[in-house]
């Protein structure tokens, strides 16, 4: 999470960057790493979806008898959903052309 | 040849629509020669189907009346001609209005289709081709998996081959049909049911994904397909609607993204029909059941009706802006 978090906070920092260089976004260098980046965002996203409908799962089996007398006697237990502040769960905005 | 009054206005009330206008004052020669063809195929029809009727009567009164001539004095022989007339003549008669009713109406059809939709493609539509003849083969649609029975009878026409923005299409109108064994009072027999009929496309989807993802309707939760699992998608309303069956969990939520699953809601709502889709090696698949004919003039409607050129038209937007409503236009990823 906390890579995540550092991931998010250094994306901001370089769109920010980006909006001072306008020459920059008809880079076709550029526009290739941005989709990339889009890709990857997206890629991340689907991840963590996919881990936290897992863990929805895990979770309503641990909790739900009679799974759950299983679950307390070999020690699985409920596991927290991935989260991340809002405004890093978007992926950046890719303004391309 | 200039437009009638009543046809200028009709093409006045469609704001902006200006190329159909001029499509409609190019095409007036072959719409006249069109309209000629309609008229004769519809007397042909009707005319077939009158002298059908009104033979039917003397028919049955040939066979009733040699049934009961002196020299039939064997009852089971009565019988059997009593029997056997009018099925022999039922047959006889659904032959020659399929054989010949059907097929006049059928050229008028092709004929307007040839002259007309290519034209319309060409001026409304570039980079979009309409070819009546053709369909999308059944392998394609069989590899979807998307429909559980196996077709008896497949047939495909009326396709849209092109690109769309960014976007290579190719759409048709299929039906499929599965053939049924029946047991009534007339002893066995056997029916056709409908598997599905509609429209189905394919559509170059805009990311690379390897994995085979499915969304089907709910009602469809129990179906299995070999090496795939159900993916559960976040979305309550989405999942009220729909099932997803996928081989990789994280490649369904990454083609299955938020957006795409509020975009697949909104064309389920808009359509208002069974809706499916399948995704399989970066290409989407989606099939909408309707029950009408798409592309088909109305027999009954004056070929040079600008109304009709207009609805044809509407109908091909309306096919064409299933790659808007599913943005498969937006290329923001290393797919290009």
């Amino acid at each position: 999470m906390e890579a995540e978090s550092d991931l998010g906070a250094a994306l901001a920092l370089l769109i920010g960057r980006i909006e001072s260089y306008p020459e920059l976004k008809a880079d076709q260098q550029f526009l290739r790493l941005q989709a990339t980046l889009t890709e990857i965002e997206e890629q991340i996203s689907a991840s963590r979806r996919a881990y936290n409908a897992a863990v929805f799962e895990h979770n309503n089996i641990v909790e739900q008898f009679p799974s759950s007398m299983v679950a307390s006697a070999t020690g699985f237990r409920t596991r927290p959903f991935f989260s991340t502040d809002p405004v890093a769960q978007r992926a950046p905005a890719a303004k391309l052309g | 040849m200039t437009q009638t009054p009543r046809e200028a206005a009709a093409l006045k009330s469609y704001a902006g629509l200006e190329s159909l206008a001029e499509l409609h004052t190019q095409l007036k020669p072959v719409l006249d020669e069109l309209e000629t063809d309609r008229r004769r195929a519809l007397w042909s029809y009707w005319g077939i189907v009158a002298s059908l009727i009104l033979a039917t009567p003397v028919v049955f009164a040939v066979f009733f009346g040699a049934a009961w001539l002196p020299h039939f004095t064997n009852p089971e022989a009565t019988g059997l001609l009593l029997f056997s007339g009018p099925v022999v003549w039922f047959f006889t008669a659904s032959w020659i209005y399929r054989r010949k009713a059907q097929t006049r109406t059928g050229n008028y059809s092709r004929r307007y289709k040839e002259a007309v939709f290519n034209a319309l493609c060409r001026r409304a539509f570039p980079g979009v081709q309409f070819s009546p003849g053709d369909g999308i083969p059944y392998h394609e649609f069989a590899r979807t998996g998307l429909f559980l029975d196996v077709p008896s009878v497949y047939l495909s026409e009326d396709k849209l081959q092109g690109r769309v923005g960014r976007t290579d299409i190719r759409l048709a109108e299929i039906t499929a049909e599965r053939k049924k064994l029946k047991l009534d009072s007339d002893g066995l027999g056997t029916e056709y049911v409908r598997i599905f009929h509609g429209l189905f496309l394919i559509a170059d989807f805009h990311k690379h994904f390897r994995s085979t993802i499915r969304v089907l309707p709910e009602r469809q939760k129990n179906r299995t397909f070999p090496g795939e699992q159900l993916v559960h998608m976040e979305d309550p309303e989405f999942e009220a609607e729909f099932v997803v069956y996928g081989t990789d969990q994280v490649d369904a939520r990454y083609v299955l993204s938020t957006s795409m699953l509020r975009r697949i809601l909104e064309l389920r709502l808009r359509w208002a029909t069974d809706l499916r889709l399948a995704f399989l090696e970066s290409h989407v698949y989606l099939t909408i059941a309707q029950d009408r004919n798409w592309f088909e003039p109305n027999l009954y409607r004056s070929a040079q009706d600008p109304h009709q050129i207009q609805q044809l038209a509407d109908q091909v937007g309306l096919c064409l802006n299933l790659v808007e409503e599913l943005n498969l236009n937006t290329r923001i990823w290393s797919k290009k």
